[in-house]
């Protein structure tokens, strides 16, 4: 058995919509969260990332000045602040398969279409936190790892080049507690 | 003075693999509690319930949001062309698309995702198109005023085939594949 106290992370919520971002407060605060922080566009967002320090970021797609894609790529770029690593959810109206895409490889660690729904954005709370997946660094990439599970059936080049695949799982802690019962 | 975890790498030829530091597993997560996987279904309902809680709200917050519709497509109208000007008009189309649902209001999401997908989709503003703009804008601003809400409202779906076939003789059909479900 394990749980998740929500009090204790700390929450960017960056929304140029005053509703959604008071929608999101609304639904972070019922799970337990204290600490939640808003910004109103790319730019702002990225000032509270480094004055707060949030350990999660919950972000939308389409805003002004810079928008969420941009925001992603700058949290994720090596030396650019002290934590490039914070779980990145992108909630947004989004949903074509191609943005989906272009949202993974800027780095985003979990990807939610609007309309909200309490338990979709609870469960990538929980997927951020219980099981957080390495990041991987190439030439033209760095973020988390963007193969969830290594498949079996792939039969295509190996893309990231070196011709070895090597797959490094982590051990979800209350894997270990329950070996540990 | 405590030293910072620090993130573990494996350098490969073409690429690296590093590990942060877990700290939020460290600090937010325990044993304990009634879930094998820490989903919390009490804290859910609390979640949900205080979204109810504001559901008083969304009525109003539906209207101004298609004033905003509508003040965006006035600056639009100055001159269509301008990318400035459909970048407004997109992102209000888009919170619309994003929250009609939410709201109680899942025609006018379903006509605003008709629109983003047009101003996405769409060569040129020529007169053609920005019409079909201006009669999306009309068909989201008549549902919010009237108060349609029912998704199977037979009028506004009638409305929503015939703007959707205007759209696909410009843009082309199914040039936007969505996705609907649990996705990345």
């Amino acid at each position: 058995m394990i749980r998740v106290d929500f009090n204790k992370l700390r929450f960017l919520v960056i929304d140029d919509n005053a509703h959604m971002r008071r929608i999101l407060r609304t639904l972070l605060h019922g799970f337990g969260a204290r600490e939640v922080y808003e910004a109103e566009d790319g730019a702002a967002g990225l000032e509270a990332y480094t004055t707060y320090l949030p350990d999660i970021v919950i972000t939308d797609w389409a805003m002004p000045i810079f928008d969420g894609l941009e925001l992603t790529a700058m949290i994720r770029k090596p030396g650019a602040n002290s934590n490039p690593y914070a779980p990145i959810i992108m909630l947004t109206g989004h949903s074509e398969k191609s943005r989906v895409l272009r949202a993974r490889d800027a780095g985003v660690t979990e990807f939610l279409c609007k309309p909200i729904s309490a338990k979709a954005l609870y469960q990538r709370i929980l997927n951020v936190v219980v099981n957080p997946r390495p990041f991987v660094q190439t030439k033209d990439y760095f973020g988390p790892d963007r193969r969830r599970t290594p498949s079996a059936n792939y039969v295509g080049a190996e893309r990231r080049g070196s011709g070895e695949v090597e797959v490094i799982e982590q051990q979800p802690l209350y894997n270990k507690a329950r070996g540990a019962m | 003075m405590k030293k910072q975890p620090q993130p573990e790498t494996i350098v490969h030829k073409d690429y690296s693999v590093i590990i942060p530091p877990n700290t939020l597993r460290d600090r937010a997560m325990s044993i304990g509690g009634k879930s094998k996987d820490g989903f919390d279904t009490e804290a859910l309902e609390r979640a949900e319930q205080a979204l109810a809680a504001l559901a008083d709200d969304f009525s109003q917050w539906m209207h101004d949001e298609s004033a905003k519709l509508e003040a965006a497509r006035e600056v639009f109208h100055t001159d269509p062309s301008n990318d400035d000007n459909m970048q407004t008009l997109y992102r209000a189309a888009h919170d619309i698309r994003g929250q009609g649902r939410t709201f109680g209001y899942p025609l006018a999401g379903e006509l605003a995702d008709g629109l983003c997908d047009l101003l996405d989709g769409a060569e040129n503003m020529d007169e053609k198109t920005v019409e079909l703009v201006d009669a999306h804008i009309d068909a989201i601003r008549a549902v919010v005023r009237d108060g349609v809400r029912d998704e199977k409202d037979m009028t506004a779906r009638v409305l929503i085939g015939e703007l959707r076939s205007a759209r696909e003789a410009i843009i082309g059909v199914d040039r936007f594949v969505k996705l609907t479900a649990e996705v990345y």
